[in-house]
Order: structure tokens, then C-alpha cells, then sequence
């Protein structure tokens, strides 16, 4: 099982029912943390053939918008670079 | 897999061997929960990982506090420094190495590589005395720690219970309100300039205090909450200290260090990763915070000591000595992190950069598996 893990702000209601439309395995929570900063929610996403379309989409709108969004594996932030093509970054991890 | 199990195992990368010694950690939390007479009391759990982060996460609905042991020794390894570095040379080996996690963690391997071959260079100078070695800077890595451990704390009781928000917003309000300290107070800068000769001019002081006073405008949402809880911690550790015989002292260079010292680990964050090349040399919003909740909760120190118990005047040495911690925790740490560290890694970056493509996440969890960490296994914690 591979998983990403979705950082994006606490009031971004778009990304939050995103997130829960996937029934599949992923988990929200929201963590406070004494170095303080934007407030945030933290999805953990299992990455299948129907969660990788909807979470590229998501990352792709949020970078659009300029919505805090931030993709990481195990606490490692992924790259801009990589991001950049989503879809294509989350088959290649998922496999 | 429990919900909390995989919330850990996916959010942070652990050793490939555990430190042993997680029951102090249940010492601390249960000395924690003994001064916090709270509603409810949210199940702990303890980590060890490479994050070096301690949260208060809701995960469907149930609390959960997560206490960091890698914080904890990070704590403990920057007080040592602060008080028995001998020389600049240990605290670079560490603040390297630090920087070096650090940069992993933003996917920066290149970061990671050179802040690793740095400190590896440095090693040979780490050779500093046990925290242990003596009963009081033993005692101020707890309180840094219980400190932060009550901060969290707070936050948890200021979700849970409205009342309890309702109060502590009132103090974080009275604390943040930016018109405290008023730029042009010539008394403040007389006191300033007596403490620092070589300081600025009047008119660059003032200036100064119109940046910082603008900066808590702009964040009074963030900043009322995190002063509340900075706050609540406060009046818990002072009231436990207290009634264990402890000197307000104590307390006092705890709580200022806890946050000192995140906001030098926050320097380092800060430095790494895509945008820390382009962002001012500390700079970084979760840093001016922190430097903002330090310098504004010194306004609580009098007040909560003496209603903690403590007889305490304005005058008292107790100030002074946070003065001189001040400029001690500047030299040994700060400055060497902003104006060593951070460049050093700018300039090896700038050297390479065009000869290294960036690598991907598979080479940052290589690099983690290289110098001690497993990206692969599952997080191993304590529940209490």
C-alpha cells in the first residue's frame, strides 16, 4: 500500500470534501504544533487507480489558486518539480 | 493498523534502531498530567523521529498528544551548547547535521548531502558535556520540555471547553496587542542602548518597532492563540515549581529557551528546501512568530511569578540574567546558525547546483536510510 500524505489549510472546505469523497483508506486529521503557523489539515491517502485522478486534480487546482498545498511521503515534502505533472508523479510512486 | 498507528507511520520517518529509554518520557507526561487539572486528558503518544515535532493532532475526533523524544534531545543538545561549548566548533557539527534533517525533510537532498559531509567534518569536535552532568541545566531541558508539553496541552482544553477558549483568548488578546511597546519610547531605547552601546540610532530603533508592531497586526489571529496557550504553560510550570521547591528562575529561562531554541531549529527549516534560497535569512513567518511570542510573554514573567507564590520585583536579578541568557543564546547559537551556517550552505549550493540535478524522494529516503533513519518500517510509539 502506497500513500501520500495532503497538507492543505484547515478552512479549505474544497479540499476537505475532496478529501472525504475518498472512502478508500484515507484518514484526516488536524494537528496543532508549538511552532504555530497557518493552520492546517493533514489527509493520508491511499493511492489507487481511483484516488491518484482526484487527488493530481486537487493539488493541481490548489497550486492553481495559490491555496496552501503540500504533498508529502513520510513526513518528506515533495518536490515543485515533481509536482508539476501530479498524475504522472503519483502513478510512478503508487507502482 | 488503529487510525493513530498509520497517522504516525505516514506522517514521520523513525530510526532503524530506537533509543531506549521511552519510560523517562512517561515520567514526563505524568508529571505533565499531575499539574494540568483538566477535563479531559488526551491519550500520549511518544515517537522518536527524524519530524523532531510535538502536535496535538484530532484524528476522527479523538485527541491525541504526540511527544517527540527527538525534540527532547535536540533541546537537550542546544542548551548543552548554549552553556559548554568550549569553542564555535560543536555547535556547527550539530547545527549542521540538524540543517542537513532538515533539508531531507523539504526534499532537498542536495541540502541534506552537503549538510551531512559538513558535520561529518565537524564530528571530531563534538565532544560537550552530558546535560546530566549538571542537576540544573538537567532540570531546565525538562521544564523546556514540560513547557512545551502544557502549551499543547492548552490547545487541546481551548477545543474542547468554550469557557476555558473564552478566557485565555482575553489574555492572548492583552498579550499581542501590538501598541505594548511603542516605537518611539525614548526610556525603552535609553535602556537599549545602556545594555547595547554599539547599538542602532534612535531613528533605525524606532523603525525596528514599527516593523514589529505592524508584524503583530497583521498575525493577531495566529498570535493570540499561541500566547494564550505560551501563557497557560507559563502559570502550570510556575505554579508545579513552586510547590516542588524550584527557583523562579528556573521557569523562567525555560520557557524563553523552549521557544528560543524552536526558533532556531525554525532557521533551519526555514534555509532548506525550494524556497529557502530565496527567502531572507530568518525571515520565515513560523519564525517571526516565534520571536514574536518570546519577546511578548516576557510581559507575563512578573505577574504570573508572584501570583504562582514567587516574590519577585521589577528590579529583581532574575531579569537581568534572562537579559545576559538572551545575548548568550545570540552568540552561541543564533548567530552561528544565521550567519555561518545558512550562507555556508548557499554558497556550496551555488558551487553545484549546476552540475546536480534535483533528486527525488526516492534519494531523500535513501540519504534517511544512510544516516540512521528507515523510511521503510513502521513508526514504533508508546500509548499512555
Amino acid at each position: 500500500m502506497t500513500t501520500v500524505q495532503l497538507e492543505f489549510a484547515r478552512d479549505d472546505e474544497a479540499a476537505l470534501t475532496t478529501v472525504k469523497s475518498l472512502n478508500d483508506g484515507s484518514l484526516v486529521a488536524t494537528p496543532d504544533r508549538f511552532d504555530g503557523g497557518v493552520e492546517i489539515a493533514t489527509a493520508i491517502i491511499e493511492l489507487t487507480t481511483v484516488s491518484v485522478p482526484v487527488v493530481a486534480m486537487l493539488i493541481r487546482e490548489n497550486l492553481r489558486t495559490k491555496r496552501h498545498i503540500k504533498v508529502k511521503m513520510k513526513g518528506v515534502e515533495i518536490s515543485g518539480a515533481d509536482l508539476k505533472d501530479a498524475e504522472r508523479f503519483l502513478k510512478s510512486v503508487a507502482e | 493498523m488503529t487510525a493513530l498507528s498509520l497517522y504516525l507511520s505516514e506522517t514521520r520517518i523513525g530510526p532503524s534502531k530506537m533509543p531506549t529509554g521511552s519510560e523517562a518520557y512517561a515520567l514526563h507526561v505524568g508529571v505533565c498530567r499531575s499539574m494540568i487539572r483538566a477535563v479531559r486528558h488526551p491519550k500520549v503518544a511518544i515517537v522518536y523521529s527524524l519530524s523532531k515535532r510535538s502536535e496535538i493532532v484530532t484524528i476522527d475526533g479523538e485527541p491525541f498528544l504526540i511527544h517527540d523524544r527527538y525534540l527532547g534531545q535536540t533541546l537537550n543538545t542546544l542548551t548543552r551548547i548554549l552553556y559548554w561549548a568550549q569553542s564555535p566548533k560543536p555547535g556547527e557539527h550539530i547545527f549542521f547535521r540538524t540543517l542537513a534533517e532538515e533539508a531531507l525533510l523539504r526534499g532537498d537532498s542536495l541540502g541534506a548531502m552537503l549538510g551531512h559531509r559538513v558535520a561529518a567534518d565537524l564530528r571530531r569536535h563534538w565532544k560537550v558535556r552530558q546535560a546530566v552532568s549538571s542537576r540544573d541545566v538537567w532540570l531546565e531541558v525538562l521544564f523546556q520540555e514540560l513547557f512545551i508539553l502544557a502549551h499543547e496541552y492548552c490547545h487541546l482544553l481551548m477545543a474542547t471547553l468554550p469557557e476555558f477558549a473564552a478566557s485565555r483568548r482575553r489574555i492572548g488578546v492583552l498579550l499581542a496587542d501590538p501598541e505594548h511597546d511603542p516605537p518611539s519610547d525614548e526610556a525603552r531605547y535609553a535602556a537599549f542602548r545602556r545594555r547595547y552601546p554599539s547599538g542602532g540610532s534612535f531613528e533605525a530603533f524606532t523603525e525596528m518597532g514599527h516593523a514589529t508592531q505592524t508584524f503583530l497586526r497583521e498575525n493577531q489571529a495566529l498570535l493570540v492563540d499561541e500566547l494564550a496557550c505560551d501563557d497557560f504553560a507559563l502559570n502550570v510550570l510556575l505554579h508545579h515549581a513552586r510547590a516542588e521547591g524550584h527557583p523562579v528562575g528556573l521557569v523562567v529561562r525555560a520557557s524563553f529557551l523552549s521557544l528560543r531554541n524552536i526558533r532556531a531549529l525554525q532557521y533551519l527549516r526555514d534555509a532548506t528546501g525550494p524556497e529557502g534560497a530565496r527567502r531572507d535569512v530568518g525571515g520565515g513567518l513560523e519564525a517571526r512568530l516565534l520571536q514574536a511570542r518570546q519577546h511578548r510573554l516576557r510581559s507575563a514573567y512578573h505577574v504570573a511569578a508572584n501570583q504562582a507564590g514567587y516574590d519577585v520585583g521589577e528590579e529583581d536579578a532574575v531579569w537581568r540574567d534572562l537579559a545576559d541568557l538572551s545575548d548568550l543564546h545570540d552568540r552561541r547559537i543564533d548567530e552561528p546558525i544565521l550567519f555561518k551556517v545558512i550562507p555556508r550552505l548557499a554558497t556550496a549550493r551555488n558551487r553545484l547546483a549546476t552540475t546536480k540535478p534535483p533528486g527525488g524522494i526516492a534519494e531523500c529516503f535513501n540519504l534517511a536510510a544512510l544516516t540512521g533513519w528507515s523510511p521503510s518500517s513502521k513508526l514504533d510509539y508508546l500509548l499512555i
